[in-house]
C-alpha cells in the first residue's frame, strides 16, 4: 500500500517537473529547420560543429537544472558521470564543453539574440520568446 | 727649546702632526662634503621619485590587467542577454570587494547602456567609450571590450572606475622621507611634513599630467651621516693620541741609542760579572748624566765585591780544615791511632808544634782537650788529655771547637772498643752452639736409630713399644731443636749460602702447601691460597719456603679450629705475604718478644721457641722482615712477611 | 606502497576541491582563449617478476579554439620516478619532457577537416584515450603496442561521408617524427585509412602501412566495435600485422566489458589473446579484472589483477591518476 502511494507521488512530481514538452530551439536565422535526436546528440558531443557552413553553438544549462537532467536522459542517453568523463576526454583532445547558462529565461534570451545558437527549453518558454523549434520530444 | 726633554720634544711633534691632519679633514668634511651630500640627497630624491612614479603606474597596469582578465571571462557573454541571471553583477561585486579602494566595475552593452555594476545606484557619469584608459578629473576609467564566441564579436564593454585620490596609498612615508600628491581637481589626503626639509616636485606623465608628485626629506636625517662622521673623528683622534703615546714608548726604548748602550753594558756586566767596563759619555742631556752615575755605580760595586771575595776565601779554608780534621778521626780503628791522628791534625790546624797527648794529667797548657769515656751517666773513665800551647791560628770560638774535638775523640774510642767486644762475644756464642750441637747430634742419632730398630722388633709387647715410641719422639724432638740451634748459629756467623733467582711466588706457596696440607687436613683445618698469580721475586726459594713453612706451621699449630688464609699485598717497593689464622692468638705483651730466641708464649706448650727466631733471620737474609699481629688471646694471629723489591 | 598511498592522499586533498558540479569551470582558473591543463599518474605494481612503484606520467596541455580552427600542444614526461625492488633493486628518475602532441586542425566546411602536426593515430578506440585517468584500466591491451604506430607526425584528413556523419580518416606521414621519444615504432612513413560507422554500435575498421627508420615495412589491419548501453560498455578490437612479408602478429584480439554498477564505481573485465612471431613464437592470453573508483570525474583510483596464460607475469596493479 505504502509502495503504491510512493509511486503515485513520484508520478505526480514527475508530471510537475515536466510541465511542458522538452524542445530544442533556436532563432529564426538557424541554418536548418529541424534536427534529428541523433544529430542533436552529435552536436552536443561536439562531433558536429558546422551546419550549412555555419558554426553552431549548443547551450547547456547548469548542473542542477531539471531540464538538463531530462535532456541528458532522453536525448543524450548518457549518465551524468559518463558525460563528465566525456568532457574530460574532450579537454584532453583540446575542446571545450558547451556554454552554460543558468536560467531558462537566459537560454531563451540568448537563443533569441545570438544567431546559430541552439538550446533545449520547455516548449512554453520557447514559444514565449518566439523561437524556432528544431526538435520536439515524442512524448 | 734646548731645555726640553727628548720625550717631550717627540711627543709634541707627533701631537702637532695629528692635530694638523685632523683639523684639515674636519674642515674638509664640514665644508666640501656637506655640499656633496646635498647634491647626493637631491639625486637620490629624484631617483626615488621616479621609482614612486613607476609604482603608481605599475598599479594602473595592474588594474588594467585585472580589467582585461575580467572582460575576457566567459560569463561576460551574458551581456548579450542583459545579465538576466545576474552572473556578471555577482562577479563584478566580488572582484570590487577583493580589490577594495572604492573601485567600481561597470559592464555596458554594445550600445553603451549599463547592464551590470559592482554597486547599486551608480553616481559617476561615464564617459563614452573612446580608448582603453582615460582620466576625467578625480577618476581613472579603464575600458575593455567584451567579446563573444570564436568570431570575437564585440558585445559590450567592461569599465573599471578608479578614484585617483586613492593613489596616495601607493606612496610610502617613513624614516623622515615623505611623498605626496597634489592636484587642482583631487582632494588627496594631506601629509604632515616637518618645516626643515629638502623638497622636489614633478608633474606625472599623462594621463595623470594634472597631478604633481612631491618628495621631501627631513634635513636632520639627510645630514645625519655628517654628524656620524664628526663623532667618528672624535673617536679617531682619541685613538691617535693613545697610539702616539704607545709609539713614543717604543721610540724611547729602541731608537735612542745612548740609552741602548747603557742597557747593553748593564746586560754585559750582569752576564759576565766584569765590573771594570765603563761607558763613554757622549752628551750632556739627562742620558749623559745618567751614564756618569751609572759608571760611578759600577766602580763602587766592583770594589765591594773584591773585598767580599777575600773574606770569604779565608772562611772557606778554615771550614775545609775542620771537615778534614773530623773526617780523618772517624777513619781510625784503634784508640791509639785516634789520639795520634788527633794530635797531628790539631798541630796542623792550629799551626803550632806544641800539641801533646799526656796520659796522666795535670800538665800546664793554654788549652786542654780531655779524653773521657762515659761508662754510665755519672762515672767517667779518663784516658788522659791533649794539651795545646800557643796556637798560631786563632779560630773563632776556639774553646767550643776544642770541646767538640774532645767529645769526638772520646766517642770514637768508645765506639772502637765496643765493636771489638761485640765481635768477640758473638764468635764465642756461635762456636759454642755449633760445637755443642755437633756433640749432641751424634748420641741422639744413636738413640733414634736404636729405638727405631727396637720398634721394628715384633717380639716386644705393646706397652713396651709405646715406651720406646715415647723415647723416639723425644729424641726426634731434641734433634730438631739442635738442628734449629745449628741453623741459628750458622745464620749468625754468616755461613748460610743464599742463592737468589727469579721465582713465581704463587708456585712457591703452592709447594709449601703441598707439604703442609696433610697436617692441616689431619687437624680438620682448611688452608686457602689467595696469593696473586704471576708475581716474580728475586729470592732464594729454599729459604723463602722455610720462612713460609714456619709461619704456616705455626698457624696450624695454634689453630684448633677454623681457616688459614695466605694472601699477598704488593706495593711499589714491597711485597707482603700474609698468613692469617683463626687460632688462639697472642697476648699483646707476647707479641713484642716473640722473635727472641727461646721465647715461648705464656700459653704455648710445644717447641722451644726457636722457629720464629730462625724465620726472622732467614727473612733478613732475603731482604725481608717478619712481624706478628694479634688482637689478643683467642682472636687469631696475623703474620706478615714483608720483602723489599730491589 | 607507502609512498603510493602518501602521494595519493596528497593528491586527493589537492583535487578534492575540484569536484564541483560544473567542474571544468573550477580549474580553468584563467578563462583566457588559451586553456591550460595537465594530468598525472602513479602506479604500484606487484607481480611474479616485478614489484615497483612508479610516478609514471606527468603532462601539461595547452589548447585554443577558434571558429574554424583549433590547436593542441602537450608536453609529457614518462617514468618520472621509479622505485623498484624486483626483479632488480633500482631507483631512477627522469624529468625530460617531450612533445607528445602538437597539432593544428582546420575545419574546411561542414564535412571536411584537416589536421597537421603530431597527433594520436585515429585507429581503434583505445588509442584515442591513451592516458591513465581516462582509460578503463591501468594496464593497456597489447594490441596498441603490437599493431600500429600510436602517434603520427603528419597530416590527418577527416571527412563525414553521409547524412549519418559517418567518418573517414586518412593519415599521411612521409617525414621524420616530431619527437620519437614515446612512440612505439620509430617511423618515417605512415599511411592509413579508417572508416568509422556509428549505429547502435560504433564500428571502426583500419588498414595501414608504415615504414620504420631502420628500413622495415609493415602493413596492418584493425577492426573494432563499441557498444554503449546506459551503464554498460562493450569493446572489441582485433588486429593483425605483417612485417617484411612475414606475419609477425598473426592475430591480437581483446574484448572488454565495463559495468558502471554504482555511482563512481566501475567493474572491468577484459580478455586478450595474441600471437607474435618475431624471433620467437609467443602465444599469450591475458585475463584482466579491475575495479575503478572515480571520486570525482577527473580522478581515478584503480586496482586490477592481470593473469597470464604463458608468461609468468601475473600481477596486481594499483594506480592513482587525475587530470586538471
Amino acid at each position: 500500500m505504502k509502495k503504491a502511494k510512493a509511486v503515485i507521488l513520484l508520478l505526480i512530481l514527475c508530471g510537475c517537473s515536466m510541465a511542458g514538452d522538452l524542445v530544442v530551439a533556436a532563432n529564426s536565422n538557424f541554418p536548418v529547420s529541424s534536427l534529428s535526436k541523433k544529430m542533436i546528440k552529435k552536436i552536443y558531443l561536439d562531433k558536429i560543429r558546422f551546419l550549412k557552413g555555419k558554426k553552431i553553438y549548443p547551450i547547456n544549462m547548469s548542473g542542477k537544472s531539471p531540464l538538463r537532467a531530462r535532456f541528458e536522459k532522453n536525448i543524450l542517453n548518457m549518465p551524468r558521470t559518463e558525460l563528465e568523463r566525456y568532457w574530460l576526454k574532450s579537454h584532453y583532445m583540446g575542446h571545450r564543453p558547451p556554454k552554460v547558462l543558468k536560467s531558462k529565461e537566459a537560454v531563451a534570451l540568448f537563443l533569441q539574440k545570438v544567431d546559430n545558437s541552439l538550446g533545449y527549453l520547455d516548449k512554453t518558454t520557447a514559444e514565449e520568446f518566439g523561437l524556432k523549434i528544431l526538435y520536439e520530444s515524442d512524448r | 727649546m734646548r731645555n726640553l726633554s727628548i720625550k717631550t720634544k717627540i711627543f709634541l711633534t707627533f701631537v702637532l702632526i695629528i692635530m694638523a691632519g685632523y683639523g684639515f679633514i674636519y674642515l674638509y668634511i664640514l665644508n666640501y662634503e656637506k655640499k656633496i651630500l646635498l647634491e647626493k640627497e637631491m639625486r637620490s630624491l629624484q631617483s626615488e621619485m621616479s621609482s614612486d612614479t613607476k609604482e603608481l603606474f605599475k598599479y594602473i597596469e595592474f588594474l588594467k590587467k585585472e580589467s582585461s582578465f575580467m572582460a575576457s571571462l566567459e560569463v561576460m557573454e551574458d551581456i548579450v542577454i542583459n545579465d538576466i541571471d545576474r552572473r556578471i553583477a555577482t562577479i563584478l561585486r566580488k572582484k570590487a570587494k577583493d580589490l577594495g579602494e572604492e573601485i567600481i566595475f561597470v559592464a555596458r552593452d554594445a550600445a553603451g547602456k549599463t547592464v551590470a555594476a559592482s554597486i547599486e545606484g551608480l553616481e559617476v557619469k561615464l564617459p563614452s567609450v573612446t580608448g582603453e584608459t582615460q582620466t576625467l578629473r578625480e577618476y581613472l576609467f579603464i575600458n575593455y571590450p567584451i567579446k563573444m564566441g570564436p568570431q570575437n564579436r564585440t558585445v559590450g564593454y567592461l569599465t573599471t572606475i578608479y578614484p585617483l585620490k586613492n593613489l596616495s596609498y601607493r606612496l610610502r612615508n617613513a624614516n623622515g622621507i615623505y611623498s605626496w600628491l597634489t592636484s587642482d581637481f583631487i582632494d588627496f589626503e594631506p601629509v604632515k611634513i616637518p618645516s626643515d626639509t629638502i623638497e622636489i616636485s614633478k608633474k606625472l606623465p599623462p594621463p595623470l599630467d594634472y597631478i604633481t608628485l612631491h618628495r621631501a626629506v627631513d634635513k636632520s636625517i639627510a645630514f645625519s651621516t655628517i654628524n656620524h662622521v664628526q663623532t667618528l673623528m672624535g673617536i679617531v683622534f682619541a685613538v691617535m693620541v693613545a697610539l702616539t703615546t704607545l709609539f713614543l714608548f717604543f721610540v724611547s726604548r729602541n731608537i735612542l741609542s745612548p740609552l741602548k748602550s747603557l742597557y747593553e753594558t748593564a746586560d754585559y756586566i750582569i752576564k759576565t760579572g766584569d765590573y771594570s767596563k765603563q761607558i763613554a759619555v757622549t752628551s750632556n742631556d739627562e742620558i749623559g748624566r745618567l751614564t756618569q752615575i751609572f759608571n760611578r755605580l759600577i766602580s763602587k760595586t766592583d770594589e765591594s765585591i773584591k773585598s767580599l771575595e777575600e773574606k770569604s776565601k779565608e772562611y772557606e779554608e778554615s771550614l775545609i780544615d775542620l771537615i778534614e780534621f773530623f773526617n780523618t778521626i772517624t777513619k781510625t780503628d784503634s784508640a791509639y791511632a785516634t789520639i795520634t791522628v788527633a794530635t797531628r791534625e790539631l798541630k796542623r790546624l792550629l799551626k803550632t808544634p806544641d800539641v801533646e797527648f799526656v796520659e796522666y794529667p795535670p800538665y800546664e797548657a793554654d788549652y786542654v782537650v780531655p779524653i773521657e769515656l762515659g761508662k754510665g751517666k755519672d762515672s767517667k773513665e779518663s784516658r788522659g788529655a791533649i794539651y795545646i800551647r800557643s796556637p798560631q791560628k786563632r779560630l773563632k770560638d776556639l774553646e767550643r771547637f776544642l770541646e767538640s774535638v774532645s767529645k769526638m775523640i772520646s766517642l770514637q774510642i768508645e765506639r772502637i772498643e765496643l765493636t771489638k767486644k761485640l765481635e768477640e762475644t758473638l764468635k764465642a756464642k756461635s762456636s759454642f752452639l755449633s760445637s755443642m750441637s755437633h756433640e749432641l747430634k751424634t748420641p741422639i742419632g744413636s738413640i733414634l736409630s736404636l729405638s727405631q730398630y727396637l720398634m721394628s722388633n715384633s717380639s716386644l709387647g705393646e706397652s713396651e713399644i709405646e715406651t720406646i715410641a715415647k723415647i723416639e719422639r723425644s729424641a726426634d724432638h731434641l734433634l730438631k731443636i739442635i738442628e734449629d740451634i745449628l741453623t741459628i748459629a750458622k745464620a749468625d756467623s754468616g755461613t748460610i749460602e743464599v742463592e737468589f733467582g727469579k721465582h713465581e711466588i704463587k708456585t712457591l706457596t703452592e709447594e709449601v702447601l703441598d707439604i703442609l696440607n696433610p697436617v692441616a687436613e689431619a687437624k680438620g683445618l682448611k688452608i686457602y691460597n689467595r696469593v696473586e698469580k704471576d708475581i716474580f721475586l728475586n729470592t732464594d726459594p729454599k729459604l723463602f719456603k722455610m720462612v713460609l713453612i714456619n709461619l704456616i706451621s705455626n698457624a696450624i699449630k695454634f689453630t684448633p679450629k677454623g681457616d688459614i688464609k695466605i694472601y699477598s699485598e704488593k706495593t711499589a717497593q714491597t711485597l707482603s705475604l700474609i698468613v692469617t689464622d683463626e687460632g688462639i692468638g697472642m697476648d699483646k705483651e707476647d707479641v713484642k718478644n716473640v722473635f727472641e730466641e727461646f721465647f715461648q708464649g705464656r700459653n704455648r706448650k710445644e717447641g722451644i721457641g726457636l722457629g720464629l727466631s730462625i724465620a726472622k733471620k732467614f727473612a733478613a737474609l732475603l731482604n725481608g722482615e717478619l712481624s706478628l699481629h694479634s688482637e689478643g688471646i683467642g682472636k687469631g694471629t696475623k703474620a706478615i712477611f714483608k720483602i723489599k723489591l730491589s | 606502497m607507502k609512498k603510493f598511498f602518501i602521494i595519493s592522499l596528497v593528491w586527493l586533498i589537492l583535487v578534492g576541491r575540484l569536484a564541483a558540479d560544473d567542474f571544468f569551470k573550477e580549474y580553468t582558473v584563467y578563462e583566457t582563449p588559451f586553456y591550460l591543463g595537465g594530468y598525472l599518474s602513479t602506479e604500484y605494481i606487484k607481480g611474479d617478476r616485478q614489484e615497483a612503484f612508479l610516478f609514471d606520467d606527468i603532462a601539461f596541455l595547452a589548447y585554443a579554439e577558434g571558429a574554424r580552427w583549433d590547436f593542441v600542444a602537450e608536453l609529457e614526461a614518462k617514468n618520472i620516478y621509479i622505485e623498484q625492488s624486483r626483479p632488480t633493486d633500482m631507483q631512477s628518475s627522469n624529468l625530460n619532457f617531450s612533445i607528445e602532441r602538437l597539432n593544428l586542425t582546420y575545419y574546411i566546411d561542414d564535412a571536411n577537416t584537416i589536421r597537421i602536426g603530431k597527433f594520436n593515430t585515429p585507429v581503434g578506440f583505445w588509442n584515442l584515450t591513451p592516458i591513465n585517468v581516462l582509460r578503463e584500466t591501468t594496464s593497456n591491451p597489447y594490441i596498441i603496442d603490437n599493431t600500429f604506430p600510436k602517434l603520427t607526425s603528419g597530416l590527418c584528413y577527416r571527412r563525414s561521408i553521409n547524412q549519418n556523419y559517418d567518418l573517414l580518416y586518412i593519415v599521411l606521414q612521409n617525414n621524420d617524427e616530431i619527437d620519437s621519444s614515446y612512440n612505439n615504432f620509430n617511423i618515417k612513413q605512415h599511411y592509413s585509412a579508417t572508416l568509422e560507422i556509428e549505429k547502435e554500435i560504433i564500428y571502426k575498421g583500419s588498414v595501414g602501412y608504415f615504414k620504420e627508420r631502420e628500413g622495415s615495412n609493415s602493413v596492418y589491419a584493425l577492426a573494432a566495435l563499441r557498444y554503449d548501453l546506459f551503464n554498460h560498455t562493450f569493446t572489441l578490437e582485433a588486429s593483425t600485422r605483417r612485417k617484411d612479408s612475414k606475419t609477425v602478429v598473426p592475430y591480437d584480439i581483446y574484448f572488454q566489458y565495463v559495468w558502471n554498477f554504482a555511482e563512481k564505481y566501475f567493474l572491468i573485465g577484459r580478455i586478450e589473446r595474441y600471437r607474435t612471431e618475431y624471433s620467437k613464437k609467443l602465444e599469450e592470453a591475458i585475463g584482466v579484472a579491475g575495479l575503478t573508483y572515480r571520486p570525482a570525474p577527473n580522478v581515478a583510483i584503480k586496482a586490477e589483477y592481470d593473469r597470464y596464460s604463458f608468461e609468468k607475469r601475473d600481477k596486481i596493479l594499483f594506480s592513482f591518476s587525475f587530470i586538471f
